[in-house]
């Protein structure tokens, strides 16, 4: 069983989304497989992702150039990063505008970014 | 013992797995026998005994294929997609509603909403762009300074809701500038206008 695998048969529940919301229309695209991960901290806020956020992730494992991804390194740590690819070399940049960003010569990516949902703060009361 | 030939074996299981995603309900045994190429269910019937056997699937009591219980384990809510611009009828009207998709609970929670696409870049500073849709929660009322959709005239629009002593003040959440030095987005003034709902959610797809 591959690492997508596994994260599936593990997911802790099966979310059903609107195609409108993943791909815009109605339709249903060829490639619709796609997983859901909740934003933790605020390591990607630069990509205006924040702590709650939902991040529908669309299964691939060639990314565009810049896309935000989900990678598992080497070491079995899963996150999320902005992808470059370098030819010989992979860039995962942390959307933070602090951490260095991490090069790699392998990488496993589970999928690319393709809808972010996002939880908005109101202001309670009166301000 | 009777060998079953394992691809074959996996390849029920994902089709019934996806089946039940994509459907809400799970397949026939005789649709299961159609995907492996055999039109005799007794075989499709034998590869699912065996399947329930290694724990993978469940059986109901009446025989048929259990549904994965993480599949049902949030509920959904309708919301309907609404047009921007009513063009005289209510904005909720029968006619202006674009579409109605199902919204699951786990995410979204249990209150009443409703969809607008956002056009143009008038709220980008508070994170809305233009082709996001906005998932408003419905209420009438909204404290100040929240981002509201608000109706006026015959267009529902989100902005911030500023209300005065005497007047309503619907302000843009961007600073830019024409040459002049006017604002692109000056405020909207009004006596008194319709709140339709406060944004609760932003959902932008990636382009």
């Amino acid at each position: 069983m591959g690492t997508y695998e596994k994260m599936v048969a593990n997911a802790e529940s099966y979310i059903g989304l609107p195609y409108r919301f993943l791909y815009g229309t109605d339709e249903k695209p060829k490639d619709a497989e796609c997983f859901v991960m909740t934003a933790q901290g605020d390591g990607m806020k630069n990509a205006a992702i924040d702590d709650g956020d939902y991040i529908v992730f669309r299964k691939t494992d060639k990314p565009r150039n810049g896309a935000i991804v989900s990678v598992i390194l080497e070491s079995g740590e899963m996150m999320c990063r902005r992808y470059f690819n370098e030819g010989n070399k992979i860039r995962l940049r942390r959307e933070n505008g602090i951490t260095p960003d991490l090069i790699v010569d392998k990488c496993e990516i589970l999928g690319e970014m393709v809808t972010l949902i996002k939880k908005y703060d109101q202001p309670k009361e009166a301000v | 013992m009777r060998k079953f030939d394992e691809e074959k074996l996996m390849a029920i299981c994902d089709f019934i797995k996806d089946y039940q995603r994509e459907e809400g309900r799970s397949p026939s045994y005789r649709e299961i026998g159609r995907h492996i190429g055999q039109s005799n269910p007794g075989l499709a019937a034998r590869y699912i005994k065996e399947l329930e056997r290694r724990g993978m699937l469940n059986k109901e009591n009446d025989g048929t294929i259990a549904i994965d219980t993480r599949l049902f384990s949030g509920h959904t809510r309708n919301a309907s997609l609404v047009g921007a611009v009513a063009c005289g009828m209510p904005i909720f009207a029968e006619e202006n509603i674009e579409g109605t998709y199902q919204l699951p609970t786990e995410i979204f929670g249990t209150t009443e909403h409703f969809l607008l696409m956002a056009k143009g870049y008038s709220m980008i500073n508070k994170g809305i762009e233009d082709g996001d849709i906005i998932v408003v929660e419905k209420t009438n009322t909204a404290y100040p300074g929240q981002v509201v959709v608000a109706l006026i005239g015959d267009e529902a629009t989100a902005k911030i809701f500023l209300p005065q002593k005497n007047k309503i003040i619907l302000r843009a959440a961007n600073d830019s500038v024409d040459k002049d030095g006017n604002r692109t987005y000056p405020d909207i003034v009004v006596k008194e206008c319709k709140i339709l709902g406060i944004v609760d959610r932003v959902i932008h797809a990636v382009n």
